[in-house]
C-alpha cells in the first residue's frame, strides 16, 4: 500500500473590477471641435447603474501518492473555476449609438480540468536506473447558462452547454460540377447563406495533451527519450489557402490546386480560379467560415532525444577539469499524425513548422 | 434640574454621534464626480452646456470629409445611381457603381448606418435632457427640441430611402434599442411627420446663431415639404414649398451669379452646415476636385449626366469643370469651389443641406401632380431662366413631369443623393440604371445592405431580401 499519501482541498470565492472607473455613468466629453465657436460636448458612454463585481469561485482538489519507498510516485488534480456575472465590453448593435457597454454578463462560464503525473523508477540499481514519467491534462470549458442568450449579442456566437471557444460554420457540400464554386448546405432554405446556415459547431481547445519521458542511466551514460502528444480538431491548409488571396499577396500555393476544378464536370476539392471580387472570391470566404478548414490535427512527436556522456572523476582530476560532457541532441524527430497541411502544431502552410535540428557537443567545464 | 441638564447633554452627544455616522455612510456611499468628464444629467442642467451639447450634434454631421451628410451621399448616392463614376478601379467606390454591395461594406457601416444611429442617440438624449432640464426657459426648450427634431426627421429620412425598413429608435435606454426590429417604412415616415411638424410649430423664422448653421422654422418647412412630396401628397407639398418661397427670406440667384450658389450665406441656402473651427471646405470640394489641373479627379461626372445639359445652361459652365488627361476630358461636379483652404483661413462655403430651387422643383411637381400646369411650368421655368434656359416647351402632364424630373437632374446633381432617391421614388430606377449598369443590376439593388455586425448583434433584424 502506499507509504505515503497526502490530499489538499480548496474553495473559494474572489471578486474583480478590473475595469476603471466611471465606466457605469453616461458620462460626456469635451472634444477639440467647435460649432460656430461654441466648445462642443459629446456622449462617450451609455448608462448602466446595475454595474457590480465579478464573481469567481474556484474548487480544486489534487492528491499525492508514493509507494515502494519512493519508487512509484503519484498525483492527480481536478479544478473546477465558475466565473458569474462577468464584466465585459458588451457588444451592442450600433442602433444603440454605441457599439460596446461596460457590463455584468448574466452568463456562467465554466472551467474544469483533469491533471495526472506519474513517475516511475522501473529499475532502480546502484549504477543503472530507468525512470519513467508521464503527464497528462484535460480542460474544458462550458457555458453553464446564459439567460436571454437567443436574444443577445450573442446569439450568433455562443451555445450553452458549448464551449465559449466554439466556431459556428456552415456545413460545406463539395464543389460544384457544374459552377465550379465551393458549395455550402443551405439549412433554412432562404437561397442564401446567413448565419442561420452555420449549423456545425467546431472547437479548437485540445481535448487533451501530455508528455512521457524515458531516462536510462548506466554510469556515465544516461539516455532521455520525450514524446509529446496532443489530440485536437485544428486548421488545417485549407483554411489557410482560402484566407489568403492567391495572387493578390505574395503567397505560394500547395501542388493541390493543380488539380483545381477547370471546366464543367471536373471532380475537385479545390474551386476554380477567378480575377473577378465576387463569385469564387465570396466563396473562398465562406469556405474559411466552414467545417472544411477543420480537421484532426491530432499527433504524436518524438519531441527530444538525447545522449550523452560524462567523464567520471579520476580522469578529470587528471585532465584538471570540473567536468566533461559529451552529448547528441535532437529535436521534433518524429511525428505521427494525419494532419492535412504541413505540421499540426503551428497549423499553416506559410509559416516555419518547428524545426528538425540535431546537435552534437562537447561541454567542458575547468 | 441636574438630571435635566445632563439629560440634554446626552441627547447632544447621541445626536452628533448620529450626524458622525451619516456624513460618514453618505462618503462612503457617493462617488466624487468624474475628473474632466460629465454626466448627462448634469449637461443639462446649465444653459452653456446645453448649448454645448446640441452644437455637438452638429459638429457630428461634418465630423470627417466622408461621412454621409458631408459629401457621402453626394458621392456613394451618385455612384450608385447614373451621375459618377471612379476614374481609376476603386475598392471602395466600385462596389457601388456596380451595384455589388455586400453586408460588410465598410463605407455603408461608417458613413451611414454606424455614423447615422450615433448622431441619433446624441439626439434623442439631447431631446430628452432639454425637456427634463429645470435650467432653459420655455422659450430655449422649444428652440432647441425643435432643432433636434429637425436633424432626428433627416436622418430617418436618409435612412428609410437608403434601407428601407429601419429599427425606429427615438430613446436612449440600450435595454429597449438593443433588441429592436425593423419598422415598417410607413412607421418611420409617421415619427418624421410628427417630428417635424412639432419642429416647424415651435421654431422661430430667425436663425438662433449667426448665418444659417443652425436650423430654424424655415428649415423643417423644407424638409416637410420634400417629404410629402416623397409620400404623393400633393397638396400638402405644394402648401409647405410655397410657405418658404413666400417666406421672402430666401430668393433666387440672376443666371449671371448662378457660380455663387453654394457660398456661405447666398440667398438661396435654407440650411448650412458649418466645419468645424471653420476651418474646413464642403467634403465634396475636398472629394470631388482634383488637386491640379492636369490629374484625373478621383471621380468623374458620367456622359448620362452631362449629357442632360442643354447646350446653353448656365450651370453647365458653372458647376462643372474638366481635366484633360492623356487627351480624354474627365468632367466632375464644381457646385463647390474650394478644394482645401490655406491655415488659419476659413472657407466660403458651407455644406449646404438644403436651398431654395429644390423648394421651386417641389411646388413645380406636386402642381403638376394636380393637373394645376400651368403652375407647375411657372417654378420650372424659374429654375430655368435662372439656368440661362428658355421656358419650357412642355405641354401635356407627362411632359411636364418628364421636363421636372430632367430639371432635378441638373438642378441637384451629385448633391446628397437627390438622383438616387428620385430614380426610386418615381420607380425608374430599373428602367434607368439597367441599361447602364447591365448583368450587375438586380431589382433589389435599390435597397443596400444593414451591415453585418448589426445583424450579428441584433437577432431581431432581417437583411434585406439580395444580400
Amino acid at each position: 500500500m502506499a507509504q505515503f499519501w497526502k490530499a489538499a482541498g480548496q474553495y473559494g470565492t474572489a471578486g474583480n473590477d478590473l475595469i476603471g472607473d466611471y465606466q457605469f455613468l453616461d458620462t460626456w466629453s469635451s472634444s477639440s471641435a467647435n460649432y460656430q465657436g461654441v466648445q462642443v460636448l459629446l456622449p462617450r458612454a451609455l448608462y448602466n447603474p446595475q454595474l457590480a463585481w465579478e464573481i469567481n469561485k474556484k474548487a480544486e482538489a489534487a492528491i499525492d501518492l508514493e509507494f515502494l519507498q519512493g519508487r512509484i510516485q503519484f498525483s492527480a488534480a481536478h479544478y473546477r473555476n465558475r466565473s458569474g456575472n462577468q464584466l465585459i465590453s458588451y457588444s451592442l448593435p450600433f442602433q444603440t449609438g454605441f457599439n460596446t457597454i461596460k457590463k455584468n454578463l448574466d452568463a456562467v462560464v465554466q472551467n474544469t480540468g483533469y491533471e495526472f503525473s506519474l513517475q516511475s523508477y522501473n529499475i532502480r540499481k546502484r549504477s543503472f536506473y530507468w525512470m519513467t514519467s508521464a503527464n497528462l491534462s484535460m480542460q474544458k470549458n462550458k457555458l453553464v447558462q446564459f439567460p436571454g442568450l437567443s436574444t443577445s449579442s450573442y446569439a450568433s456566437q455562443f451555445v450553452t452547454g458549448e464551449p465559449i471557444s466554439i466556431v459556428k460554420v456552415y456545413q460545406y457540400t463539395g464543389v460544384d460540377p457544374t459552377s465550379g464554386l465551393y458549395t455550402f448546405f443551405d439549412a433554412d432554405r432562404s437561397g442564401s447563406l446567413n448565419t442561420a446556415d452555420r449549423i456545425l459547431l467546431k472547437n479548437t481547445q485540445p481535448k487533451y495533451y501530455g508528455g512521457l519521458q524515458n531516462i536510462i542511466n548506466y554510469k556515465e551514460i544516461e539516455l532521455s527519450v520525450f514524446f509529446q502528444f496532443i489530440k485536437q480538431t485544428g486548421l488545417n491548409y485549407l483554411y489557410t489557402i482560402s484566407s489568403f488571396t492567391p495572387g493578390h499577396r505574395f503567397v505560394n500555393q500547395p501542388s493541390i490546386v493543380l488539380n483545381r476544378w477547370r471546366q464543367a464536370g471536373d471532380i475537385s476539392d479545390i474551386q476554380k480560379f477567378t480575377t473577378q471580387q465576387s463569385g469564387a472570391l465570396n466563396q473562398s470566404d465562406n469556405l474559411v467560415s466552414s467545417d472544411a478548414v477543420y480537421s484532426d490535427a491530432s499527433f504524436i512527436r518524438l519531441k527530444n532525444v538525447s545522449l550523452s556522456y560524462t567523464l567520471s572523476q579520476p580522469v578529470l582530476k587528471r585532465i584538471k577539469a570540473e567536468s566533461l560532457k559529451f552529448y547528441i541532441h535532437g529535436q521534433n524527430l518524429w511525428t505521427i499524425t494525419d494532419y492535412l497541411g504541413a505540421d499540426p502544431e503551428n497549423q499553416s502552410i506559410y509559416r516555419m513548422p518547428p524545426l528538425r535540428t540535431v546537435a552534437v557537443g562537447v561541454q567542458l567545464n575547468f | 434640574m441636574k438630571s435635566f441638564s445632563a439629560f440634554i447633554k446626552y441627547t447632544k452627544l447621541v445626536s452628533i454621534g448620529y450626524l458622525v455616522f451619516l456624513s460618514s455612510c453618505r462618503k462612503f456611499v457617493e462617488v466624487n464626480p468624474a475628473p474632466n468628464l460629465i454626466q448627462t444629467s448634469a449637461v443639462f442642467e446649465s444653459e452653456k452646456t446645453v448649448l454645448s451639447a446640441v452644437s455637438g450634434v452638429y459638429s457630428q454631421l461634418r465630423s470627417n470629409t466622408s461621412v454621409f451628410t458631408n459629401s457621402g451621399l453626394s458621392i456613394y448616392g451618385g455612384l450608385a445611381a447614373d451621375e459618377l463614376y471612379a476614374t481609376t478601379p476603386n475598392a471602395t467606390s466600385d462596389p457601388f457603381y456596380q451595384n455589388q454591395l455586400s453586408s460588410s461594406n465598410s463605407t455603408i457601416t461608417n458613413f451611414f448606418y454606424n455614423a447615422a444611429y450615433r448622431i441619433l442617440y446624441q439626439v434623442n438624449v439631447t431631446i430628452k435632457g432639454v425637456e427634463e432640464s429645470k435650467v432653459l426657459t420655455d422659450s430655449a426648450k422649444r428652440q432647441y427640441s425643435g432643432e433636434m427634431k429637425t436633424i432626428r426627421a433627416i436622418f430617418y429620412f436618409y435612412l428609410v430611402n437608403l434601407f428601407g425598413d429601419i429599427p425606429l429608435v427615438v430613446t436612449t435606454d440600450y435595454t429597449v434599442n438593443a433588441t429592436m426590429a425593423r419598422a415598417p417604412v410607413e412607421k418611420v415616415y409617421a415619427q418624421i411627420f410628427t417630428d417635424l411638424s412639432d419642429a416647424e410649430s415651435v421654431l422661430k423664422i430667425n436663425y438662433p446663431s449667426s448665418g444659417k448653421a443652425r436650423i430654424n422654422k424655415w428649415t423643417a418647412a423644407s424638409l416637410l415639404a420634400r417629404v410629402y412630396l416623397y409620400r404623393n401628397e400633393w397638396v400638402k407639398a405644394e402648401e409647405k414649398a410655397s410657405a418658404v418661397i413666400q417666406s421672402g427670406m430666401y430668393s433666387l440667384l440672376s443666371s449671371q451669379n448662378i457660380g455663387n450658389v453654394f457660398l456661405k450665406n447666398s440667398s438661396e441656402t435654407i440650411w448650412e452646415l458649418a466645419s468645424s473651427n471653420d476651418a474646413a471646405p464642403p467634403g465634396e470640394g475636398v472629394n470631388f476636385i482634383p488637386s491640379t489641373g492636369t490629374v484625373r479627379p478621383t471621380y468623374a461626372v458620367t456622359d448620362q449626366l452631362l449629357n442632360s445639359f442643354e447646350s446653353s445652361d448656365a450651370r453647365k459652365t458653372k458647376w462643372l469643370q474638366k481635366n484633360t488627361v492623356s487627351g480624354v476630358d474627365y468632367w466632375y461636379p464644381f457646385k463647390y469651389k474650394q478644394r482645401s483652404v490655406s491655415g488659419g483661413t476659413s472657407p466660403n462655403e458651407n455644406e449646404i443641406v438644403l436651398r431654395l430651387a429644390e423648394m421651386y422643383l417641389i411646388r413645380a411637381e406636386a402642381k403638376a401632380m394636380q393637373d394645376n400646369l400651368a403652375g407647375a411650368k411657372d417654378d420650372l421655368n424659374m429654375i430655368r431662366n435662372r439656368a440661362g434656359l428658355n421656358n419650357t416647351a412642355a405641354i401635356t402632364k407627362s411632359d411636364v413631369l418628364n421636363a421636372i424630373m430632367k430639371e432635378r437632374q441638373s438642378e441637384l446633381m451629385t448633391e446628397w443623393g437627390h438622383r438616387w432617391l428620385d430614380l426610386k421614388r418615381t420607380n425608374r430606377a430599373n428602367a434607368v440604371l439597367q441599361p447602364i449598369k447591365g448583368s450587375n443590376w438586380n431589382d433589389t439593388d435599390i435597397l443596400w445592405p444593414l451591415p453585418l455586425s448589426e445583424l450579428l448583434y441584433n437577432p431581431s433584424l432581417v437583411q434585406n431580401p439580395g444580400y
